[in-house]
C-alpha cells in the first residue's frame, strides 16, 4: 500500500495574495477557478448584457493583475476586494457608448438574456448525463439559485420576483444550497 | 457566538453569490477569519455551487481567462523590454585618469571598496540561501495547488455520516492520471491503533484506495482506475483492511460524473 504523502496547508486566499505579490499569473488562474462565477454574476447584476458582461470580466482579471501588488489585506477580504473591483468596472462599462448603443437596439433581447442562457444550458443538461443531477433540485429551488448566483438577481429582486418577503429570501436560499450541496 | 443561528440565517449563501453589500460582506469575513467554522461552510457552499455550476455549463467561459492571461503575459513582456532599454548606461572619462594622485586616491578607494565588497557577498550569500529556501517552499506549495485547483481534478466532497455528521472532507481524482488525493475538513481523532481508510464503491463492493494520516495535508494516496457510484471513508486498524467495515463509516460523497 503506498504511503501518503503529506503537503503543506494553506488556504486559496493566501495562495492568491502571495502569488499576486508575487507577480505570478497563477494569481489569475486560482481567482478564475475559485471566484469567477461570482464576479461574473456581481458583473451581470450591473450589466445587462452578456457579450460585455464577459468583455468586463476579462478587464477585470487584467486590472487584478496590474492591482495585486497593491491589495492590503488588513483592510478587506480578497473576495469583498475582487467583487468591488467588478462593481466599479461593471458601472464604468455602463457609461460607455458601446453599452448605451446595446441597451438601445436591443433592449428587449438583453431585458430576458439572463432566463435565455439559463434556458439554453437546461437544454444542454438535458443532452447530457448532469441533468440526471440537476434534475433533482426542485424548480422552485433552482430558480432560485439561478436568480441569486447566475443571474445577478439582487436579494429585494428576487422577493419581489418570487412575490416572497425579503427576510424569507435568505432561508429559501438556505435550503435551496443545502440541496444543492447533497447533490453537488 | 451562536454559530448555528448565524450559518442557519443564509447569510453565508448571499455571501457567496457575490451580492451582499460591502459593509455585509466585511463582517461575514471578520466572523470567518474569527472562526474556522464559518470558514468551512463558506467554502463548502462555493464548492457546490461551483461543482453544479461547472457541471451544468454555467461556468464563465475559459476563453475569458486565456485572453487576460494573454494580455497580461504581453504587458509583462514589453514592460521587461522597456526597462531593459532605459536603463543607463555606464561610461568612463579616461582624461581625469592622468594625474598620479588619482592614481593613489583610486587605489584606496579600491581596496575599500574590496572590504566593503567581501561584506556584501557575504550577506547576498545568505539572501540567496534564505531564497532558495523560500522557492522551495513555493515549488511545494505550487504542487499541492495544481492539485487543488487542476481543472483535470475532479473534486467530490465526503460528508459525514451518522456516526459523525459534522464530519467532512474532500477528495481530489486526477481525470487523466487518475491519482487520489484527501484533505480532511473535520474528522474525530481515530481511537490508538486506528486509522481512517478511503473506499470506492462500485457495484456494491468496496474497493480498498488506501488509508490516510490524521492531519489537515493534502495527501496522495494512490493511482485508481476505474468509475464508482461514491467514495466512503470507514475506520479501520492501523494499516488497513481487507474489508471495509461499513459500520464505522464516518464519510460518504457521492461521484460528480
Amino acid at each position: 500500500m503506498p504511503q501518503p504523502v503529506p503537503l503543506l496547508s494553506i488556504s486559496v486566499e493566501d495562495q492568491i495574495v502571495r502569488y499576486l505579490r508575487a507577480k505570478n499569473d497563477r494569481a489569475i488562474e486560482l481567482i478564475f477557478e475559485h471566484y469567477s462565477i461570482a464576479m461574473m454574476n456581481k458583473i451581470r447584476s450591473v450589466v445587462k448584457n452578456e457579450a460585455i458582461a464577459e468583455d468586463v470580466l476579462q478587464k477585470v482579471l487584467v486590472k487584478i493583475w496590474e492591482k495585486g501588488d497593491t491589495y492590503d489585506a488588513s483592510k478587506a477580504g480578497l473576495y469583498t476586494w475582487l467583487i468591488r473591483i467588478c462593481k466599479n468596472a461593471a458601472i464604468d462599462a455602463t457609461r460607455g457608448k458601446d453599452y448605451l448603443r446595446s441597451m438601445k437596439s436591443e433592449s428587449v433581447d438583453n431585458f430576458v438574456f439572463n432566463g435565455e442562457a439559463i434556458h439554453q444550458k437546461s437544454v444542454q443538461e438535458r443532452n447530457s448525463g448532469v441533468w440526471e443531477s440537476v434534475g433533482q433540485l426542485p424548480d422552485s429551488q433552482r430558480s432560485l439559485i439561478d436568480m441569486a448566483y447566475f443571474q445577478g438577481y439582487t436579494q429585494k429582486e428576487i422577493s419581489h420576483e418570487l412575490n416572497i418577503p425579503l427576510g424569507t429570501v435568505k432561508t429559501r436560499m438556505r435550503k435551496a444550497i443545502s440541496t444543492l450541496r447533497r447533490i453537488f | 457566538m451562536d454559530f448555528k443561528a448565524y450559518i442557519e440565517s443564509g447569510v453565508l449563501e448571499l455571501y457567496v453569490s457575490g451580492l451582499l453589500s460591502e459593509t455585509e460582506a466585511q463582517q461575514v469575513e471578520e466572523y470567518a477569519a474569527k472562526y474556522p467554522e464559518i470558514h468551512q461552510e463558506i467554502d463548502a457552499i462555493r464548492s457546490s455551487v461551483n461543482n453544479y455550476a461547472r457541471n451544468s455549463g454555467r461556468a464563465p467561459s475559459a476563453s475569458i481567462l486565456n485572453n487576460a492571461l494573454s494580455q497580461i503575459r504581453q504587458d509583462s513582456s514589453t514592460e521587461s523590454e522597456v526597462n531593459q532599454a532605459n536603463e543607463p548606461q555606464t561610461t568612463i572619462d579616461h582624461q581625469t585618469m592622468g594625474r598620479d594622485w588619482y592614481k593613489i586616491a583610486a587605489s584606496i578607494a579600491l581596496l575599500i571598496s574590496v572590504g566593503i565588497n567581501g561584506y556584501f557577498f557575504n550577506e547576498l550569500q545568505s539572501a540567496q540561501n534564505e531564497q532558495a529556501d523560500a522557492n522551495q517552499q513555493i515549488a511545494t506549495l505550487s504542487n499541492q495547488l495544481d492539485v487543488v485547483t487542476s481543472v483535470v481534478n475532479m473534486e467530490i466532497p465526503l460528508y459525514g455520516l451518522d456516526v459523525s455528521p459534522k464530519s467532512h472532507a474532500t477528495v481530489y481524482i486526477n481525470e487523466q492520471t487518475r491519482d487520489v488525493y484527501i484533505k480532511i475538513g473535520d474528522l474525530p481523532v481515530p481511537p490508538s491503533g486506528h486509522q481512517y481508510q478511503l473506499w470506492a464503491d462500485r457495484d456494491g463492493h468496496m474497493h480498498n484506495i488506501g488509508v490516510f494520516h490524521h492531519n489537515k495535508s493534502l495527501q496522495h494516496l494512490t493511482v485508481f482506475d476505474g468509475d464508482f457510484e461514491s467514495l466512503n471513508v470507514t475506520l479501520e486498524e492501523e494499516g488497513g483492511s481487507e474489508t471495509a467495515t461499513v459500520e464505522r463509516a464516518y464519510l460518504s460523497g457521492k461521484a460528480t460524473s
